[in-house]
């Protein structure tokens, strides 16, 4: 089974150490604060040029109240989704499974779902507003709007590959190791306020699963890829210079034009000790059938970059630090819904493939 | 324990005798009154009976051979202001009210001036009371000048100062304008009971019309327990009422409900930007360096502008002119060295107070065993505050001083991380940081007594204040030209050039003015940041809120203190400024107000209003201090902050030394400036001012105090009601919120025990309704598109709960020794770990899900408490 990881190196300089006499003998202790509040909708969905609109449409819950999925549902089901676009009604959805984790890399047959909405005719294209208004008679109504960005193309990626080795097991098995480094290069359209995501991880994946579940590997595969992404400085832009003592972009790839507007820039990011496995010999194995890196360039909407912005801040940045432990108000995750709960987003990527097989013939 | 109201002496038993019966035979120089009648008494065999404090300082000199007592008595009480009679075979003595009434001419009064300084230093003495012998009093100023204009004829008088022996003139004769000065001795340990006069706050108390002020001595400031031993002035206000404390353990002030930008710090009358070190745990003010504080937090002077909510004068020591004094003080945090002393004689003394944190003392052995024990990696951190305050006084002569001051204080922090970078293949990484940021002051000035009437005082100065961020980080390949490399500062400064002249008048008796005028040069460099990307191939650099603004500031001002008649004083001024930024200008009128009315003896009725204005504020991201706060002007279309406030209050004093005072107050605040909702998702390129929401606030509340300042026990207690909220239209959808240190109750206790001459103990009590925080109600489902998963919680009104009761009891020990003293504190005695905040987590306890058939951790609300018992200990070795 593969392994994959994202580096969340953290070379944070506490800022708590100062205050260490402070902290040396803190505390928690559980407790009731007696305060009222009752549940509103919640709407997320991230919506993709080209794929069909889902919905997941959930209620808020109180913290104490317990942890969803295990003491209590908070699926809403029962609601009405209308989509508009460019101002104008398109259709209502219809109750579907959709996808519910948009960051995950993980298996399309292990993908988990949800209940949720979906439209059945309309595709978005970039240039789109879409508008998503949800009525539930349970906990009213929520409404939300994005503009869908156009795509921004990869120009091209540069691959070095460095301390190349073979490893062979117990003759049914060869490891492939090698570093490399990637260079992955754009040009951001003139004129300020572009934002991107960008992502690196297997795809393409090539795997049986038995009855009992488990997965079976092929006679080829990645076995180990861990991204390193922390090297890029654009990934690290929203930090302030105290913020980038006492924190670290922690795996946050979000980020804006502001200092490359209009220009070709290359993306830096390095993946050490990258193994890949073969139980055959290596001229018997068919290329198509290869575990693929993808690199990806997603240019998001606003809703998408603030709302990952907003958690990066509450749990990593300054305010939400100090705001978390009491010594600054709290910060919150950005939301665009009307009820506050939840994010209307939209996305359109970009993506090259490398064949690894491939790579690795190339530098035997 | 002291007696309340009268001294009966007596010294012999024996039946009633006639004034006349014997002859009085007396011959005394100078002498104190109170001697002279204790040999009065023996030879008369009469009681004597008078109120406390009537014969302190009243000095007598008589020929007298076998004179009758009634004749004795004449004419040794004759110009003293104290006349005896008979009653039931005692002798009576009480103040002459016709002889001082018979002395008030209207056209024969002459004014008596001079300074006040301590006896071996030659320190000038601020906020001493000097009483006449007609009842008049004053305080004198911060250069420890007293002016007043009393009836001529026999004068004496009385100065007293708490932590000095008192002093006084002696009689004299006053027919022209006299020159007296006085020195007076510290008094190592006011064991005795002595008798109560005056201190600073019980004259403000009842003389002054203006409310809310005291006056801090050093001595004070040092009883006061604290964290970790470090005394601080700004720890001691957070014991007066009114004054809510912020995050436990740091050197906060919130004063009525204001905001922690909103108080004035000025170094002898010079304002500084950043006034504490390590995010706040500690004020910038080295207590060693100064010599008093003057604190205003209700009525203002007309003199002080340019904070909406208090005005801290700190006042630094001159230094003795006649011999060389220090001190070095080791402690847990940190450690001072203090000298002062004559450069010239008489003429010239210098005073120079340095102190400087241990904690990167102890971080470079760390991190040098540290990176000695990981191979390839190189690390290093510091962190430390020091604080350098020096100053030299001349006299030219006894009318004519000058003075040039410095002040230093900075933080800094490094880090600087090698990994992997000797090598000759792989990759290597480097990192830096270096962050200071701090404040410099330098002051020259000039003042001269150019009348007895009239005092002045010409200064020129420059403070800058200035946080300076920077952060590097290079990662590449030792083998290959490859790497990437990030480097990005940001700047915050402030350079101000300060000239300005200040003036008091005594034109009449019963008519004080002061007035002045100044002018300050600004140059703000609010937000400054630039970046530079590389790589092998590509270079990006960005630069971020460039601009930098100059602004002029002009102020005038003038006050009045006057006394038409004897129950009433009038404070009133007002204070004129004129600020012009970006070509716009800004015009502002501060009128001030106060009224005393004294209906009896030992009251006061006090009412005040005070206009205040504020063109430059501080953006918090936090409630801690951070190099990242940035201090700003106005700009644009952004308004000056304005408070208008009305007092009311209620003083009274008890002989016995207890002082009471219950003051009211509402406040009204305009155009204040805050971060609004989710200013961080702003990209770093907007401007600062975009950032920002304008709003206003409210606050009303009572402060009650009774203190004793006199004698071996000392004191106060106090209790504070308030109500403090805010309103902006960019924060929390424009709805009103309670202020996040509107503490409704807040009580504080603080006794200070002098035992004896080895031992003096403290103990200060604080109890206090919760601060305000927010907190999440609803949480709402992650929509997963952050690469790691966490909670949403859902936005609520702001400040919408209040954490539980705060109380805590810090109590610190002082032992003199025969080279210096030793002090223990504990800070929070009782441990009683105050709760600072709230989070949503999971709770230790798992519970047992019988669906599921395992324990499963339940989300819990938990309450985050931080600091417990906390001793320290320091020495302090005096030369």
């Amino acid at each position: 089974m593969a392994i994959l990881t994202t580096p969340h190196t953290h070379r944070k300089f506490p800022l708590f150490l100062l205050l260490l006499p402070l902290l040396l003998c803190g505390c928690y202790t559980d407790f009731d604060p007696k305060i009222e509040s009752s549940p509103t909708l919640c709407m997320n969905s991230l919506v993709k040029a080209g794929e069909p609109i889902e919905v997941r449409l959930t209620r808020t819950w109180a913290w104490d109240e317990g942890s969803p999925e295990e003491d209590f549902d908070i699926e809403v089901t029962t609601a009405t989704v209308r989509l508009y676009v460019n101002d104008r009604y398109v259709e209502t959805l219809v109750p579907a499974d959709v996808k519910v984790d948009y960051t995950s890399s993980s298996y399309p047959f292990d993908e988990k779902k949800q209940k949720g909405f979906a439209t059945t005719d309309y595709l978005p294209q970039p240039g789109d507003r879409i508008r998503l208004v949800a009525e539930s008679s349970d906990y009213g109504s929520a409404e939300a709007t994005t503009d869908i960005p156009t795509p921004v193309e990869i120009d091209r990626l540069e691959i070095s590959v460095s301390n190349f080795g073979v490893f062979d097991y117990y003759d049914y098995e060869t490891t492939y190791t090698m570093d490399l480094d990637l260079q992955v290069w754009f040009t951001d359209p003139a004129g300020e306020g572009d934002r991107y995501r960008f992502d690196a991880g297997i795809a393409d994946r090539h795997r049986e699963i038995d009855e009992e579940g488990i997965l079976i590997p092929l006679d080829q595969y990645i076995w180990s890829c861990s991204p390193d992404m922390t090297k890029e400085p654009l990934f690290s832009e929203h930090m302030s210079p105290l913020e980038s003592v006492i924190s670290s972009a922690g795996g946050y790839t979000i980020f804006s034009d502001r200092t490359i507007d209009g220009q070709q820039y290359p993306i830096h990011i390095t993946i050490p000790n990258m193994q890949y496995c073969i139980t055959k010999d290596i001229d018997a194995l068919d290329e198509e059938e290869a575990d693929c890196l993808s690199v990806k360039l997603q240019r998001i909407s606003e809703e998408y970059y603030r709302h990952v912005l907003s958690v990066w801040v509450a749990n990593d940045g300054i305010a939400g630090s100090l705001g978390s432990v009491g010594l600054g108000n709290l910060v919150h995750a950005h939301s665009n819904v009307s009820t506050g709960a939840g994010v209307v987003a939209s996305e359109a990527s970009s993506e090259i493939k490398i064949n690894i097989l491939r790579l690795v013939k190339e530098n035997l | 324990m002291k007696r309340l109201s009268t001294i009966l002496i007596t010294l012999l038993a024996g039946g009633v005798l006639t004034l006349n019966a014997a002859g009085i035979t007396i011959h005394v120089r100078n002498q104190s009154a109170e001697k002279a009648f204790a040999s009065i008494m023996k030879q008369s065999g009469r009681n004597f009976i008078y109120k406390a404090g009537l014969l302190k300082g009243i000095r007598v000199t008589i020929d007298a051979d076998d004179q009758p007592l009634s004749t004795v008595l004449d004419r040794m009480l004759k110009g003293t202001g104290v006349t005896w009679r008979e009653r039931g075979g005692n002798i009576l003595l009480s103040a002459d009210k016709r002889e001082n009434k018979a002395d008030k001419p209207a056209t024969r009064r002459a004014t008596i001036s001079g300074f006040v300084r301590e006896a071996d230093s030659e320190e000038a003495l601020a906020g001493v009371t000097v009483a006449a012998s007609d009842g008049t009093r004053t305080v004198t100023n911060a250069m420890g000048f007293y002016s007043m204009t009393i009836p001529c004829g026999s004068v004496q008088l009385a100065v007293t100062y708490p932590g000095f022996e008192p002093a006084s003139s002696g009689s004299m004769l006053l027919e022209r304008p006299l020159r007296k000065d006085f020195f007076m001795q510290p008094s190592p340990s006011m064991l005795q009971e002595i008798e109560v006069v005056a201190s600073p706050n019980r004259t403000m108390a009842m003389e002054s019309a203006g409310i809310g002020s005291m006056n801090l001595s050093r001595q004070a400031i040092m009883a006061t327990p604290v964290i970790f031993g470090e005394s601080d002035v700004i720890k001691t206000l957070q014991l007066e009422p009114g004054i809510s404390p912020g995050i436990e353990g740091m050197a906060g002030m919130y004063v009525h409900g204001g905001n922690s930008d909103e108080n004035l710090y000025m170094l002898d009358n010079i304002p500084l930007y950043q006034v504490n070190h390590l995010g706040g745990l500690f004020s910038a003010f080295n207590t060693e360096a100064l010599r008093n504080v003057d604190f205003h937090k209700s009525t203002f002077p007309a003199k002080y502008d340019g904070r909406l909510s208090s005005f801290v004068d700190i006042n630094t020591k001159d230094g003795s002119m006649e011999a060389h004094h220090g001190s070095v003080r080791l402690g847990l945090t940190s450690g001072a060295f203090n000298i002062d002393g004559p450069i010239w004689k008489g003429h010239t003394s210098y005073s120079v107070a340095v102190r400087r944190s241990w904690y990167d003392v102890l971080t470079i052995p760390a991190c040098a065993i540290a990176s000695a024990a990981m191979k390839d990696e190189n690390y290093s951190t510091g962190y430390a505050f020091t604080d350098v305050n020096a100053k030299i006084t001349h006299r030219f002569s006894d009318r004519s001083h000058a003075f040039l001051s410095a002040y230093y204080g900075e933080d800094y922090l490094r880090v600087k991380q090698e990994t992997d970078k000797d090598r000759d293949y792989g990759s290597y990484d480097l990192l830096g940081h270096n962050l200071r940021w701090g404040n410099i002051v330098a002051s020259a000035g000039w003042n001269y007594i150019f009348s007895p009437k009239i005092f002045g005082q010409v200064s020129a100065s420059y403070t800058r204040y200035f946080s300076s961020l920077k952060s590097m980080e290079e990662y590449g390949e030792n083998d290959e030209p490859r790497f990437t490399r990030d480097e990005i500062s940001s700047h915050n400064n402030i350079n101000d050039w300060i000239f300005k002249a200040d003036f008091d008048w005594q034109p009449h008796p019963a008519h004080r003015l002061n007035f002045g005028a100044g002018y300050t040069l600004h140059s703000f460099l609010p937000s400054r940041s630039h970046r530079v990307l590389t790589t092998e191939s590509t270079v990006a650099e960005g630069f971020d809120n460039m601009q930098s603004y100059r602004a002029g500031e002009l102020n005038a001002y003038f006050g009045g203190d006057w006394q038409p008649v004897a129950p009433l004083r009038i404070n009133y001024g007002a204070h004129y400024s004129l600020f012009r930024i970006t070509g716009k200008t800004h015009q502002n009128i501060s009128p001030r107000l106060s009224l005393r009315w004294t209906p009896a003896p030992g009251w006061a009725v006090k009412g005040g209003y005070s206009r205040t204005v504020q063109y430059v504020h501080q953006l918090f991201q936090s409630s801690i201090s951070l190099p990242t706060d940035q201090w700003v002007p106005i700009i644009g279309d952004q308004k000056p902050q304005t408070a208008d406030k009305f007092s009311v209050a209620v003083s009274h004093i008890l002989p016995s030394g207890y002082t009471f005072s219950i003051e009211g107050y509402w406040k009204r605040m305009r155009n204040l400036l805050e971060y609004m909702d989710e200013y961080y998702l702003l990209p770093p390129s907007t401007q600062w001012d975009a950032r920002l929401t304008a709003g206003k606030g409210e606050s009303k509340g009572i402060d009650f105090k009774v203190s004793k300042d006199f004698g071996a026990l000392t004191g106060h207690i106090a209790y504070s009601l308030l109500w403090a909220d805010r309103q902006y239209d960019g924060l929390n959808g424009g709805r009103r919120f309670p202020a996040r240190f509107d503490n409704r109750h807040k009580i504080n206790v603080m006794l200070d025990w002098k035992i004896n001459s080895r031992w003096e103990v403290s103990a200060a009590w604080t109890g206090m309704s919760g601060n305000r925080i927010t907190l999440p109600t609803q949480v709402w489902n992650d929509p997963s598109l952050a690469p790691w998963h966490y909670d949403m919680y859902l936005q609520t009104d702001v400040n919408n709960y209040r954490l539980p009761f705060y109380h805590r009891l810090d109590l610190s020990a002082r032992r003199n020794t025969r080279r210096g003293y030793w002090t223990f504190s504990l800070y929070n005695a009782y441990c009683n770990m105050n709760t600072i905040a709230v989070r949503l987590d999971y709770s230790d306890d798992s519970r047992y899900n019988p669906a599921t058939g395992n324990y499963e951790l339940r989300p819990a609300y938990q309450k985050i408490k931080l600091i417990p018992i906390i001793p320290s200990v320091s020495y302090t070795w005096l030369f």
